[in-house]
């Protein structure tokens, strides 16, 4: 679907759900898979902490839906929500999850040297577990800002928009990121080319 | 097909009766922050006139000539208002970041014109000659932060040249008697050459002077001016 038949559909479901409860269930079923799968993505929160972060970044939309500015794309509102409730839930708990996302995405990969000598020794699942694992052990911003990035695909407007930063700090972070990103992979994976 | 988790959210919405906010919520919140900006910058210039205010009326750019002592010279700064100044600016700087958008803007350029804004109010303001008016009541309140008690901050320090006070008695072959702030009597020596312009010394005129103490003569202090200037009929020495 294109950017902009987002944008419409979007705007005609919070038009829908601004003046009844029930139409507010077809934003939770379109946002639903994406926001967990984002939740999961920027905090090493379980699987069922995650769905109850989902659950809250949901009520507060709903509670939130008509100071909705229509200047910026929904979804990049509804992430804002549910990265802040994220951020809030995860600094709650302080606990480090060890119950890891199993499937886990590969474009990070790239990012790291050697990438693919070891993409061809090893599997997608163990791929997956490494760059979560590196991930993991980046700081917030920078884990943060290569997810939305590399893994939802987010441009830098966009990022700037959930993350309530100015686009050039995006870009500065994200730079900043990789670099982090590819020294914790070489720190966590010495021999690329085993 | 309507999720587990949409039939949930929508359950609990309706059973613990979730409201929306209302349009006039978000409008209310949105205004506080302008209302702060509008607040911060208003009080961020008037933090720039009172110390320009208490700039003009201890003459530092005619103490720089004498190049008072670092600690006589930060002491003489209205810290207080620049402080407010700055404080003030960042809070500014902080609102319009809170506003819808307002995150677009780094924190260095809000910074940076809410800084030029107030800077440029607070001279407008200083220009049209409000600095007394809006001096007094602090003046009133808190003379330790007064125009005043900073021309003494600057000027009372005979240790370092600098001296103040009220010719008392006739100038006679080169001197005079002089009571500064702390009335404490003083015997001034001068030359003709030291006076600066538009000044006479004469019994009940206000000076400012550079120079340095010297010995005492019969118990009476003595400051061998190497200029006098004019200074303003102060409140202290009101009789």
């Amino acid at each position: 679907m294109q950017d902009t038949d987002h944008i419409e559909r979007d705007r005609k479901l919070v038009h829908a759900a601004r003046a009844n409860v029930d139409a507010f269930a077809n934003i939770v079923d379109c946002y639903e898979a994406p926001l967990l799968r984002y939740i999961l993505r920027i905090s090493s929160l379980s699987h069922a902490e995650a769905e109850e972060v989902l659950q809250e970044t949901f009520l507060s939309c709903w509670k939130n839906l008509r100071g909705y500015d229509q200047s910026l794309p929904f979804r990049s509102w509804l992430y804002r929500i549910a990265h802040n409730q994220t951020i809030s839930t995860f600094r709650k708990k302080k606990t480090r999850n060890e119950e890891k996302q199993e499937e886990l995405d590969l474009e990070l990969f790239d990012l790291a040297d050697g990438a693919e000598e070891l993409g061809v020794r090893l599997d997608r699942k163990e791929r997956g577990k490494q760059v979560y694992d590196v991930l993991q052990n980046l700081k917030a911003d920078h884990r943060e800002v290569l997810v939305l990035r590399y893994l939802e695909g987010y441009d830098y407007e966009a990022i700037s928009d959930i993350l309530r930063k100015p686009p050039g700090t995006v870009a500065t972070l994200l730079r900043r990121a990789k670099k982090a990103f590819q020294q914790s992979w070489k720190r966590l994976h010495p021999t690329p080319t085993l | 097909m309507k999720s587990s988790l949409s039939s949930s959210v929508v359950s609990a919405i309706k059973e613990q009766h979730i409201a929306q906010h209302t349009r006039g919520y978000f409008v209310l919140k949105r205004s506080i922050f302008w209302i702060l900006f509008g607040i911060a910058m208003l009080l961020g210039a008037k933090a720039v006139l009172l110390t320009l205010h208490v700039l003009e009326a201890e003459d530092l750019p005619l103490a720089m000539r004498q190049a008072p002592p670092i600690i006589v010279f930060v002491r003489s700064l209205p810290l207080l208002w620049i402080v407010s100044f700055a404080l003030l600016s960042l809070v500014a700087s902080w609102s319009v970041r809170a506003l819808p958008k307002g995150y677009k803007w780094s924190l260095h350029k809000t910074l940076g014109i809410n800084l030029l804004a107030s800077l440029i109010l607070g001279i407008a303001l200083f220009a049209m000659g409000l600095g007394p008016v809006i001096s007094r009541p602090i003046e009133r309140m808190a003379p330790g932060f007064s125009a005043e008690s900073h021309r003494n901050a600057l000027w009372m320090h005979p240790e370092y040249g600098f001296l103040r006070g009220r010719i008392i008695e006739e100038p006679k072959e080169g001197s005079c008697l002089l009571r500064d702030p702390q009335n404490i009597q003083w015997l001034v020596l001068f030359e003709e050459e030291d006076l600066g312009r538009n000044i006479r010394i004469q019994s009940g005129a206000f000076v400012r002077l550079y120079g340095e103490v010297e010995e005492d003569i019969e118990g009476l202090r003595v400051f061998e001016a190497e200029r006098i200037v004019p200074d303003r009929p102060p409140r202290w020495l009101h009789d």
